[in-house]
């Protein structure tokens, strides 16, 4: 264990240095070199809110503002950089010269995204384990409390029944993190085709800075392209290059 | 100007009589005379006559000697003296004459033969004709099958090669068949050759077509390649080239002395007939996957080249990346590579060019793919090194071709200078010191095991109290149920109770605990009524459910001592505990067979 522990110390440590090291070339408007180790951090698989946000910032002085703000929501995401993130973004969004007619989704998709941003699968799936082991707890206490039969059982239908709901919360929750990602546009503009072929006809632009929901089940089948919902509600086809997803 | 003139031509006369006397001359008049062989068929049969046609032409003809045959393999020569034939031609002032020689000849035995240079003299030089290639053939095919199966005039396309892979140059050409006799006038392609699946180039016209003979099932035909294809595959599979629509002009009185000359010439019962040649299936087969390289469907001798317009350009400013691509292969289906650029660039959609070259039978040229890159920031950036593959269909492998990185300075622009101050972001501020590190590796919740267990264990806890509460309402509602379960509780209790009994010394009480418990046990286990059952017809009882003789010889043992000593209690404490123990055995024997 010990010596488990100083390996997964030693590693820590390491991404530390690395981190700081970034942090001091940003700091000297080394913009690029920061960015390098940033993205090598990451790459080893190792992520914090600063280090997004800080990429975030780099991206945002080389003027790549869709790069600045994939990372800036991402850090957005972490409690200890959500409010600079926001903030940030806040002044990212302002520099976009164009910005994309958002259609409000639908109000269980909102109530799904909800869950998901701010409860998330693992929350979901302990708050419906509770409620199944509450009812079930109950429902088995009242076949042997003759007494308090008919409250125990009423009781225990009802938890297992909040706790079926929340197992489908989290099951939707997981089945919409697993098949939609969050895309953002990081080219200045590109075309978003009907088909996945240049040849297809265009159904719209999406220019620097654009959101739109990646559908990963539909795009598996094509290489090179992402399949897209645009907040305007338009679906289509955009390529992967000009993407960044999370 | 007269005398100029008179200057000149005196030059001239003079220069002419400088090379007369050096020599020079001689071999100019002499280069003048053109002496060529051939033959009137390539393909005979044996025993059939054809003849050797030498041709002199020249200027002038002095001193023309007779031909002299070299012996020939295979051939017998019918006559060794030659028909002559002498014509002469003046075009544009100039005298040409042509003198032909003409030998019969037989075949006479089968092969490959080549009639040897045939030597002449001109003017006491001696000039020689190429050697010619006759091939003798078996008249055996020679059959009226033959000519019910193949028509007398008929269009075939062949292809050089009918497995290529995507990408690879293959030849079509579009060959007439026409047999002895008939004259082929003109030929006019139509409009309905389909070849889907594969990008088509028509290769350099033929201008005139050239005939030879070849002999198709025993029959003799001419043949001429009249057009040629450069056809790419674009995919792989199975893939067809549908019939090749063609009209031909033909008359049916054959020039003997010249039978495909008049190809285009003019004659009587001239007709025109419409041909269309099979079609030809051809399997593409797949090009192998690109290793560690980038793929830019490239097939052929191809070579690629990068490079940038400028090494110093001022921020958002742009330059140009110039990929060349440039040889013989399938250069319009080439695909520009996919660069994986730095961060900071800008790109926009890249422009293309190219230059097709259709030279002799293979497509040569060059394509350009132009990328406009703009640098964001100013700094030093690098375009990473590649390596593109480029697939070579003679060695049927990818040839690698590594483009070196390239590097290049953005320079600060003023006016980005001057944007930078409004755009400084004060609320751009990043986060140093400790971070809270977190490794990616996390699976769906749905993935764990500890999941499905906290899943199963609820389905557990629920079957175990199902079980629980179908006992406990059994015992509620079977009363012999309910004695035969808890027996094991009731005898239990006993047994403690006369150990009890023992330490307090009362031998009677003890016995009679101790009977009350085998007997309660197996009135219990057996259902039979606690009391009025005498020890003789418990014991019956206990033999009738089929108990083992030794254990009901040890409880008639038992219930005879506990009846004895009930009414004469003797023995130490010792022997009571050895009872009890006996009994204790004696029930977990029961326990087993009751």
């Amino acid at each position: 264990m010990a010596f488990l522990l100083s390996g997964w110390l030693t590693d820590i440590s390491a991404q530390q240095s690395r981190f700081d090291e970034a942090n001091d070339l940003l700091e000297e408007n080394s913009y690029r070199d920061a960015i390098e180790i940033y993205k090598s951090i990451a790459d080893e698989g190792y992520h914090s809110g600063p280090l997004w946000l800080n990429m975030g910032i780099a991206y945002t002085h080389l003027d790549s503002l869709g790069a600045a703000k994939f990372y800036l929501m991402k850090a957005e995401k972490y409690s200890e950089t959500r409010e600079l993130a926001s903030q940030s973004l806040e002044f990212v969004n302002e520099r976009f010269s164009r910005r994309s007619a958002v259609l409000p989704p639908l109000p269980w998709d909102r109530f799904f995204q909800w869950l998901s941003e701010n409860i998330g699968v693992g929350w979901l799936v302990f708050i419906a384990f509770f409620f199944l082991y509450t009812g079930a707890g109950l429902l088995i206490w009242s076949w042997f409390r003759y007494d308090l039969h008919k409250l125990l059982r009423y009781s225990g239908y009802s938890l297992l029944g909040v706790s079926l709901v929340f197992f489908s919360f989290s099951l939707i929750v997981n089945y919409q993190d697993n098949r939609y990602g969050t895309g953002v546009m990081v080219d200045r503009q590109g075309p978003v085709y009907e088909q996945p072929q240049e040849a297809s006809s265009v159904v719209s632009t999406a220019y620097e800075g654009y959101i739109m929901r990646v559908d990963y089940r539909r795009s598996e089948e094509h290489a090179d392209w992402k399949y897209v919902r645009l907040e305007n509600g338009m679906y289509g086809w955009v390529k992967q290059d000009g993407l960044m997803v999370f | 100007m007269n005398k100029t003139g008179n200057v000149s031509s005196g030059l001239a006369c003079f220069f002419i009589f400088v090379m007369f006397c050096t020599g020079v001359a001689p071999k100019l008049f002499a280069q003048d005379f053109n002496v060529d062989a051939t033959v009137s068929e390539n393909q005979v049969f044996i025993g059939e006559q054809f003849s050797l046609r030498i041709e002199i032409t020249g200027s002038s003809m002095r001193d023309v000697s007779l031909p002299s045959l070299p012996d020939l393999d295979g051939i017998r020569v019918l006559s060794s003296t030659p028909s002559r034939s002498t014509s002469l031609s003046i075009v544009n002032g100039r005298t040409s004459t042509s003198t032909t020689y003409t030998y019969t000849l037989i075949a006479r035995e089968t092969g490959e033969h080549t009639i040897p240079p045939v030597t002449i003299e001109i003017g006491g030089e001696t000039f020689e004709t190429e050697p010619v290639r006759v091939e003798i053939i078996e008249r055996g095919g020679l059959s009226q099958e033959g000519d019910r199966q193949l028509p007398d005039i008929f269009l075939e396309v062949k292809v050089d090669e009918t497995n290529p892979v995507p990408g690879q140059q293959i030849v079509a050409s579009v060959v007439l068949f026409f047999k002895q006799g008939i004259e082929v006038s003109s030929f006019q392609p139509t409009a309905g050759w389909r070849t889907d699946g594969f990008w088509k180039e028509e290769l350099e016209n033929i201008r005139q077509p050239q005939a030879e003979t070849v002999v198709l099932d025993g029959v003799r035909y001419r043949s001429a390649t009249l057009m040629r294809y450069a056809l790419f595959p674009s995919r792989s599979g199975e893939l067809s080239l549908s019939e090749f629509p063609m009209n031909v002009g033909v008359r049916s009185q054959p020039s003997r002395n010249d039978p495909f000359g008049s190809f285009f010439g003019s004659g009587s019962n001239q007709r025109r007939v419409s041909l269309e040649s099979d079609p030809v299936s051809l399997t593409v087969r797949p090009l192998p996957a690109v290793e560690n390289a980038l793929g830019m469907n490239a097939v052929g001798d191809l070579r690629v080249e990068r490079r940038l317009s400028n090494t110093e350009v001022e921020t958002g400013e742009t330059l140009e990346l110039i990929t060349k691509v440039e040889g013989s292969g399938n250069i319009p289906l080439v695909r520009k590579p996919d660069y994986s650029l730095p961060d900071g660039l800008e790109r926009y959609t890249p422009q293309e060019s190219s230059n097709v070259e259709r030279r002799g039978l293979t497509i040569r040229g060059d394509k350009t793919f132009t990328e406009l890159l703009s640098p964001r920031a100013p700094g030093r950036y690098e375009i990473p090194a590649e390596r593109v593959a480029v697939f070579d269909p003679q060695s049927r492998s990818y040839r690698y071709i590594n483009l070196p990185a390239i590097e290049f300075e953005a320079l600060p622009s003023s006016a980005a200078q001057i944007a930078s101050f409004d755009y400084q972001p004060v609320r751009l501020q990043p986060v140093t010191g400790l971070a809270v590190w977190k490794n990616s590796g996390s699976r769906s919740v749905f993935d764990t095991i500890w999941f499905w267990l906290l899943l199963i264990i609820p389905a557990a806890a629920f079957i175990a109290a199902l079980q629980r509460r179908k006992l406990m309402l059994r015992l509620q509602n079977d009363k012999e149920f309910a004695r035969s379960h808890l027996a094991d509780e009731v005898v239990a209790t006993r047994f403690e109770k006369a150990k009890e009994w023992v330490d307090a010394g009362h031998a009677k009480e003890v016995y009679n605990t101790l009977h009350k418990a085998v007997v309660g046990y197996v009135t219990d286990k057996l259902g039979l009524p606690e009391a009025g059952l005498s020890d003789a017809e418990l014991i019956e009882e206990v033999k009738n459910s089929g108990a083992d003789p030794a254990s009901i010889k040890k409880l008639k043992s038992i219930l005879e001592k506990c009846a004895t000593i009930s009414y004469a209690p003797t023995g130490s404490k010792t022997d009571f505990r050895a009872d009890i123990d006996k009994t204790e055995i004696l029930i977990e024997e029961l326990r087993k067979q009751l």
